[in-house]
C-alpha cells in the first residue's frame, strides 16, 4: 500500500496519514519507553516465633521498580487506626528488603496492610499482606506503633511514569494497544453503517456498497486482533484465556455477525441484490454491535474494566501520564484504520470491475480459529517475568503480525487484481 | 445460494445464539446458599476475600491446594478449597469469581478469576488503601 493511487488522493489526505503515522510512532515509543512506577509485588513471612507473651515475624518484601537500596525505606503495618512499626529494616538490593515485626500478647486484628515508604518511591502498600498466624486477637488490644508515620505518606518523587497497579503491573501498557483496536473497529463499522444507509436510500448503489464491504473487512481485522490481544492480556491478569463474560462474548458475537455479513455477500452473485440484502443485514449488524459491546455489558457482572454497572469510556479513570499516550494512540490507530480502508476499497473496486467483466466469484474471507494451548510452566514464566512486561510484547507482536499479514495479503491482492485488469484490457 | 454458504450462515447463527444465550444465563453468579443447597453441582460464586481468616498454602504438602474464606454477595462466609497454587495478589484482590462445587462443608473451586482494578490511577490507589 505505497500510495500507487496518489493522483486520486489529495495532499490533504496524505498530510493526515503522515501525521497519523507520526502520532503512532510517538505512541509506540512512549508505550515501551516510559517506566512503570514503583509498587509492591510480594510480602512473605519467612520466619516466625510466637510465644505465650509475644511474637516476632520476619518479613521479606519484594518490589517492582523500587529504590530500596538507594533510599532507605520505612515499613509499617496498618489496620484501621492501629499501626505497627517494623524494625531492623535491611535492603537487599533495590527491589528486596527484610524487616522484623514485634507484637505483644494480643493484637486487635490478624490481617494487616503492609506499607513501605521512602523519599523516592513514595508510599506503596500491599493490602492484607501480613497475617499474624497464631497470635490471639482482642478488639480492645492496642499497638505501640507511632501514628506519625502517616504524616510521611507521599506520591512517588519520580519523573514521568505510568501508574503501578497490583496484578496489572507492566501490562497497563496494553491500554495503548488493545483498547484502540476496538475504537478503530467501531469507527470502521460506523463508516460501513453510514455507507449501507446511503446504499439503501439510493435503492442499491454499488459503489457505496463497495465502501461498506471494504470498511467491514478492515474493521473485522481489527476486531480479531482485539480478541487475540485481549485473550493474551486476560490470561496473565484474570487467569484465563477466555472468560464466560458478557463483554468478551459480546465482542466475539459481534465479530461473528460481521463474518456472517461477508458469508452472506459471497453467497449472492447479482450485484444489486447483494448491495440491498447485505445493506439491510449491515444495519442490523451495527445495532447488534452497539447493544452487545456498549449496552448489554453494563447491565451484567463483568470482569472487564469499566463494565458491570459503570458507563464505559468515561470511567477509564486514567492517570495523566496514561492520558498523554492513550488519546493519541486512539487517534493514530484510527488514522491507520482509515488508510487501510482506502486500500481495501481500491481492491474492492478493482474486484468489482473484474467481476463485472468476467462475472467471477468473490473470494471467501480468511477463517480464524481460537485455540487454547496446553499450559506449560516455561513459557508462562517468560510472560510473567519482569512485572509481566512480556505480555505487552506479546500483544504488540500479535498486532504487528496481524497488520503485516493484512498488508502482505492486500499487496498481493492488489497486484493480482491489477494484472488481471491489464490482461482484460489487452484481450 | 450454494450449499456451503447456507451451512456457514447456519453455523454463524448457531454460534451467535449460543453466545447471546450465555450472556444472560451463565455469567450470573450465585450465592453460597444456592451452591450448598445443591452439593456436587458446578456453580459460579463471586465475592471478596475475608481477611479475618488466614490464606493457607503449604507448597511442601500440596502445591495445588489453597484454602481461604470468601464472603459472597449475600454476606455468607464459607471456606474455599482452591485446587490451584496460591495466586499472586490474592490478598489484595478487588473481587473474586470462583467456579466449583460445594462438598463436605467446603466450596471446592477448580478455577479462580480475579477482577483487576478498573481505575488506572495511582492517586486513587493511595486513597483507597488509606480509607
Amino acid at each position: 500500500m505505497t500510495g500507487a493511487n496518489s493522483t486520486a488522493t489529495s495532499r490533504y489526505v496524505w498530510g493526515i496519514r503522515i501525521a497519523g503515522m507520526a502520532i503512532l510512532a510517538y505512541v509506540l515509543a512512549m508505550t515501551f519507553a516510559v517506566p512503570l512506577g514503583p509498587g509492591l509485588v510480594d510480602v512473605a513471612t519467612v520466619r516466625q516465633e510466637v510465644t505465650a507473651s509475644s511474637g516476632v515475624f520476619e518479613l521479606e518484601i519484594t518490589g517492582h521498580n523500587t529504590h530500596f537500596a538507594s533510599n532507605a525505606p520505612l515499613v509499617f503495618l496498618k489496620n484501621g487506626d492501629h499501626i505497627v512499626n517494623a524494625s531492623a529494616i535491611k535492603s537487599l538490593g533495590e527491589t528486596k528488603l527484610k524487616c522484623r515485626i514485634r507484637v505483644g500478647k494480643f493484637l486487635p486484628a490478624r490481617s494487616w496492610d503492609v506499607y513501605v515508604n521512602n523519599g523516592m518511591d513514595g508510599t506503596m502498600s500491599y493490602a492484607n499482606g501480613f497475617f499474624a498466624t497464631d497470635v490471639a486477637t482482642n478488639p480492645k488490644a492496642t499497638t505501640d506503633g507511632d501514628a506519625a508515620v502517616l504524616d510521611y505518606l507521599s506520591a512517588p518523587n519520580l519523573p514521568f511514569h505510568f501508574p503501578f497497579q497490583p496484578n496489572i503491573m507492566e501490562t497497563i501498557r496494553n491500554l495503548m494497544l488493545h483498547v484502540p483496536m476496538w475504537f478503530t473497529m467501531f469507527l470502521l463499522m460506523g463508516i460501513s453503517f453510514a455507507q449501507s444507509i446511503r446504499t439503501l436510500r439510493l435503492g442499491g448503489d454499488t459503489d457505496r456498497d463497495l465502501k461498506a464491504v471494504a470498511s467491514v473487512k478492515v474493521g473485522l481485522w481489527f476486531g480479531v486482533l482485539g480478541l487475540l490481544t485481549g485473550s493474551l492480556w486476560a490470561r496473565f491478569t484474570w487467569g484465563a484465556w477466555w472468560v464466560d463474560d458478557p463483554q468478551l462474548n459480546g465482542a466475539f458475537v459481534t465479530v461473528l455477525v460481521y463474518a456472517g455479513y461477508l458469508v452472506l455477500r459471497a453467497s449472492i452473485q447479482e450485484p444489486l441484490l447483494r448491495a440491498r440484502l447485505s445493506g439491510v443485514y449491515n444495519l442490523f449488524g451495527f445495532c447488534l454491535l452497539v447493544v452487545l459491546l456498549m449496552v448489554l455489558p453494563r447491565f451484567t457482572e463483568s470482569l472487564h474494566p469499566g463494565k458491570g454497572g459503570n458507563p464505559a469510556f468515561s470511567s477509564y479513570d486514567l492517570d495523566s501520564a496514561l492520558r498523554l499516550v492513550f488519546y493519541p494512540a486512539v487517534l493514530g490507530w484510527m488514522v491507520l484504520g482509515t488508510w487501510m480502508y482506502s486500500a481495501a476499497l481500491k481492491a474492492e473496486r478493482m474486484r468489482h470491475r473484474l467481476s463485472e467483466a468476467r462475472l467471477t466469484k468473490a473470494s471467501m474471507p480468511l477463517g480464524m480459529l481460537l485455540m487454547t494451548p496446553a499450559s506449560t510452566s516455561g513459557w508462562e514464566a517468560w510472560f510473567l517475568s519482569s512485572g509481566k512486561l512480556n505480555v505487552v510484547v506479546g500483544v504488540a507482536v500479535i498486532i504487528f503480525a496481524g497488520l503485516a499479514l493484512w498488508g502482505w495479503r492486500m499487496r498481493r491482492e492488489l497486484k493480482s487484481l491489477s494484472e488481471d485488469l491489464e490482461r482484460l484490457k489487452t484481450n | 445460494m450454494k450449499k456451503t454458504h447456507i451451512v456457514l450462515l447456519l453455523l454463524v447463527a448457531g454460534l451467535m445464539g449460543t453466545f447471546v444465550a450465555s450472556i444472560t444465563s451463565t455469567s450470573r453468579s450465585v450465592g453460597f446458599a444456592t451452591a450448598f443447597a445443591d452439593p456436587g453441582t458446578e456453580y459460579k460464586v463471586s465475592g471478596t476475600l475475608v481477611t479475618e481468616f488466614p490464606v493457607e498454602y503449604n507448597p511442601l504438602e500440596n502445591t495445588t491446594l489453597t484454602k481461604f474464606h470468601l464472603q459472597d454477595k449475600e454476606g455468607n462466609v464459607q471456606e474455599v478449597w482452591l485446587q490451584e497454587a496460591k495466586p499472586t495478589g490474592l490478598e489484595r484482590s478487588e473481587s473474586i469469581d470462583l467456579y466449583g462445587k460445594a462438598n463436605d462443608g467446603h466450596f471446592h473451586a477448580t478455577e479462580m478469576l480475579m477482577k483487576c482494578p478498573s481505575k488506572y490511577n495511582e492517586q486513587n490507589h493511595l486513597v483507597e488503601d488509606n480509607a
